[in-house]
């Protein structure tokens, strides 16, 4: 199972944990937000105490990080409230300190949170998707019709960490003083969204003040929306995020996915035939030729780019 | 959940199972807790409901952005007779 529906919580309703895992030390507090029940992965508020210092290390885990309040030092730099990380698994950042305490947003990607005491990365990092950004100074708010059908104008987003493959992304958000759309959404992604500060309303689960955060798995309905004061949130999906609109705040999640397979059929007829009507059923999706053909200098022993860790069902 | 996917295989240490094991029990209580309190809101709710249905017939429904489309009351969902949830 992955996780549960969180929604509507707010972490100010309860009180921060010592960290007892080995290698976080003392002055590394927490609350958990949601949490997968198998993997261990996770996303946390986390209080760093006044004088707090954490060796270099990785963690086996992917990593995002932003900073809420207060001001930490990664290393050299001096990261203040709105910084934002991305941390492959196996990454060492350098020492983490803060001087007169922090309060950060952790999310554990794919694992539960662990530090590995290091200066070197793992020999299985992928470095390079490591980066960083003040994403209050360094980055401008972009209007939210980045996808269409879109939200209405008053909801702007920065675009924090995407991934082209599955298009799931990292962003923060904001709605202005008397925003206001009135239309209930689903989406084919798990969506999750934490308030850094400010108050919004959404129609099922009222309210959701500063420190109110959601896990919320696909196709469950939530909107309208509005903020009367305004608001400024972070956000990430795991996968696509397209704007399934409507107005019936009664359907259920499994009628909200029949209506994404019935708006596929519509859309892309050939496409979903060929997955319905030929039993292509692959667990972990169809074949994508890019990823297994040969390639002249990078194969495996068997001469493809990589193998299947499950059996078909069908001949192909 | 931007996820690259960059985990590294490793043995979850006893000291993970135990952590792991506990904060499940107390996402659980968080879970029931949560329910609980929508279940309490529920009239609130159904007003939240009928204030909506009068916006988008006279204001419109935000079909894209800002485009807003009236619609009529008697293309308006009728009220299932099964209970009504918002947390699955």
């Amino acid at each position: 199972m992955s996780r549960p529906h969180i929604e509507p919580f707010c972490d100010r309703d309860v009180s921060f944990k010592n960290m007892i895992l080995p290698g976080f030390g003392s002055g590394f507090r927490y609350k958990t937000l949601s949490l997968d029940n198998e993997t261990g992965a996770c996303s946390l508020t986390v209080q760093l105490d006044s004088g707090y210092k954490q060796p270099p290390g990785f963690s086996y885990s992917e990593l995002e990080i932003v900073v809420v309040e207060g001001v930490i030092k990664v290393g050299d730099m001096t990261c203040n409230r709105g910084h934002y990380f991305f941390v492959p698994a196996g990454y060492a950042l350098p020492q983490i300190e803060s001087e007169h305490g922090a309060l950060l947003l952790m999310m554990y990607n794919t694992g539960e949170p662990n530090l590995i005491e290091s200066d070197q990365h793992h020999q299985f990092s992928r470095t390079e998707l490591y980066h960083h950004v003040d994403s209050y100074k360094d980055i401008v708010w972009a209007p939210g019709n980045v996808v269409s059908p879109s939200v209405a104008a008053g909801c702007m987003i920065k675009l924090l960490n995407y991934n082209p493959d599955s298009h799931a992304m990292s962003f923060l958000y904001c709605m202005t003083p008397q925003f206001h759309q009135d239309n209930i959404s689903y989406h084919d992604c798990a969506e999750e969204g934490y308030h850094l500060w400010g108050t919004s309303w959404m129609m099922q689960f009222g309210d959701l003040p500063t420190g109110g955060y959601f896990w919320r798995p696909p196709y469950i309905n939530h909107g309208a929306f509005a903020s009367e004061y305004g608001c400024i949130a972070f956000g990430r999906t795991d996968s696509k995020l397209y704007n399934h609109f409507h107005y019936n705040p009664w359907s259920t999640p499994d009628e909200n996915q029949l209506r994404s397979a019935a708006r596929l059929a519509k859309r892309d007829p050939f496409l979903y035939k060929w997955c319905v009507n030929m039993s292509h059923n692959h667990p972990h999706g169809p074949e994508d030729f890019e990823d297994t053909m040969k390639r002249k200098g990078h194969t495996h022993a068997d001469g493809t780019h990589h193998h299947h860790d499950h059996d078909h069902d069908h001949d192909h | 959940m931007a996820f690259k996917n960059t985990h590294i295989n490793y043995k979850r240490s006893k000291e993970a199972t135990k952590w792991l094991e506990e904060e499940i029990a107390e996402q659980l209580e968080r879970y029931k807790k949560i329910v609980a309190h929508m279940e309490e809101i529920s009239e609130e709710r159904d007003q939240w409901y009928e204030e909506f249905f009068s916006r988008i017939k006279n204001q419109g429904f935000n079909a894209d952005g800002d485009n807003r489309i009236k619609i009529a009351d008697d293309d308006l969902p009728v009220k299932p007779k099964t209970k009504h949830k918002v947390v699955y």
